[in-house]
C-alpha cells in the first residue's frame, strides 16, 4: 500500500505562467515516455521478478515516479493556472481547453491520450528489465528536449533537470538488476513456478 | 564499494559526508547543454564538509553520487535562530531524498555498509523531524495523530504549499 507525504520531492514554485510550455510538458505526464507510464510499467513487472534485488528495485523506483508525476502534473498545472481562455487558446491548447479546461489530463504532447499500450510486461524478466532500460533513456532524452524548448525561464528547467538526474540514476540502477537476474537465471539449480511448461511433465500431468 | 573492510554498524550519527556511492559507473551523460549540475535550492547544498564519525579524518576523499550532493543542517549548529517552516519542509525534502537514493542503491547493493549507515543515519533524522514539523504545521500524511483534522488544510504541495 502507499501512503501519501504532502510535500513534492523537488520544489516548485513557477511564478510567471506559459501555456505554450505546458503544451509540451504535459507528455511527461501521460505520454509514451511520462511518469504515468513508467510507474505503472514498474510496478506491474515487479510481480514477475527472480530475485529480489529486482523485486526491490521496481517496486522503489516505480513509486519514485509517481512523485515525479506529481512534479510534471504541479508543473502544467502552475504553467496554465489563472490564464485567460485567449492566452491558452494563443498557445495552441485550444482543443485542450475545449475538452479539459485547465485540469491536468495525462496525454501526449500531440495530444493522444494515455494508453496502456505504452507499457510492457511480457512475462520475461530480462526481457522487462531491457525495456526499462530503454525507457529510462527515453524519458531522459524527452526531458533534454524540454529543457532545449524551456530555457528561457529558470523556474521550469530547474525542477527539469532534477528530473532528468534521476532517470539517469534508474537507468544505473536497472543495469545492476539485470545483472543480477541475469546471474540468477544462469544458476544451475533455479526453478521457475510461474510457467506452466515447466511445472508438467510431457503428458500435461503437473 | 567500502575502502576497506571496516564495520560501519556501529557509526554514530553525525556524519555529515556525502554519500560514497562510486560514481565511477554511473553512466553519466555529459553535455553542456544539460549539465550534471543542478541549481540546488537553499539547504540542498553541502553546507559542513567534515565527517565528524566513521570516516577517519582525511580518509577517503567523498565521492559524490553524482555531481551535486545534498546535506542536512543541524539546527542545532544555529540554536539562537529559529527554524523556519520553509527551512524545515526543504530539510524534510532533503532527507526524503537522500533515503529514495540510498534505498534504491542498496537495492542493488545490498551489502555495502557505508551506504546503510547512512540510510540509517539520514532515516533517523527524517523521522524525528517529520514529527517535529508536524506536531507544529500539520500532519505531512494521514498516519499522524492528532485531535484537530488538519490534513485538508491549503495550501497542497501543488499550490506552493509545504514549499
Amino acid at each position: 500500500m502507499w501512503t501519501y507525504n504532502k510535500v513534492l520531492q523537488y520544489p516548485i514554485n513557477i511564478k510567471c505562467p506559459n501555456p505554450r510550455l505546458a503544451k509540451f510538458i504535459i507528455s511527461q505526464y501521460g505520454g509514451p515516455d511520462g511518469e504515468l507510464a513508467a510507474s505503472l510499467r514498474y510496478l506491474s513487472q515487479r510481480f514477475g521478478m527472480p530475485d529480489q534485488n529486482a523485486k526491490a528495485i521496481l517496486n522503489d523506483i516505480g513509486t519514485e515516479e509517481l512523485a515525479h508525476l506529481e512534479m510534471v502534473g504541479t508543473i502544467v498545472h502552475q504553467l496554465t493556472d489563472g490564464v485567460c481562455p485567449e492566452e491558452i487558446e494563443k498557445a495552441g491548447l485550444g482543443a485542450y481547453y475545449t475538452d479539459h479546461g485547465v485540469d491536468v489530463y495525462p496525454q501526449s504532447a500531440a495530444g493522444t491520450p494515455f494508453t496502456a499500450a505504452y507499457i510492457a510486461a511480457k512475462g520475461d524478466p530480462i526481457a522487462n528489465l531491457q525495456e526499462d532500460l530503454a525507457a529510462e533513456q527515453k524519458a531522459r532524452a524527452t526531458y533534454e528536449k524540454l529543457i532545449d524548448l524551456c530555457k528561457d525561464d529558470p523556474d521550469v528547467l530547474d525542477p527539469l533537470r532534477f528530473l532528468r538526474q534521476r532517470e539517469v540514476v534508474h537507468f544505473q540502477r536497472f543495469g545492476e538488476a539485470l545483472r543480477g537476474v541475469q546471474d540468477k537465471l544462469a544458476e544451475r539449480r533455479f526453478y521457475t513456478v510461474n510457467c506452466n511448461k515447466f511445472m508438467c511433465d510431457d503428458n500435461n500431468n503437473c | 564499494m567500502l575502502e576497506n573492510n571496516r564495520d560501519y554498524r556501529n557509526c554514530c550519527h553525525k556524519c555529515n559526508a556525502g554519500c560514497m556511492m562510486n560514481n565511477n559507473d554511473n553512466m553519466m551523460v555529459e553535455n553542456e547543454d544539460y549539465p550534471n549540475e543542478v541549481a540546488i535550492p537553499a539547504g540542498f547544498g553541502m553546507d559542513n564538509n567534515n565527517c565528524n564519525c566513521c570516516c577517519e579524518k582525511g580518509m577517503a576523499p567523498r565521492v559524490p553520487m553524482y555531481s551535486y550532493e545534498f546535506t542536512y543542517i543541524e539546527p542545532e549548529t544555529c540554536p539562537e535562530r529559529e527554524i523556519s517552516r520553509e527551512e524545515m519542509i526543504q530539510q524534510i525534502r532533503c532527507l526524503s531524498f537522500a533515503v529514495v537514493e540510498l534505498a534504491e542503491y542498496l537495492d542493488t547493493h545490498v551489502d555495502d555498509e557505508k551506504a546503510l549507515c547512512l540510510h540509517r543515519e539520514y532515516a533517523t533524522k527524517l523521522h524525528e523531524l517529520k514529527e517535529k514539523y508536524q506536531m507544529v504545521y500539520g500532519p505531512l500524511t494521514i498516519n499522524f495523530p492528532c485531535n484537530k483534522w488538519r490534513w485538508i488544510e491549503e495550501p497542497w504541495p501543488w499550490e506552493r504549499g509545504n514549499f
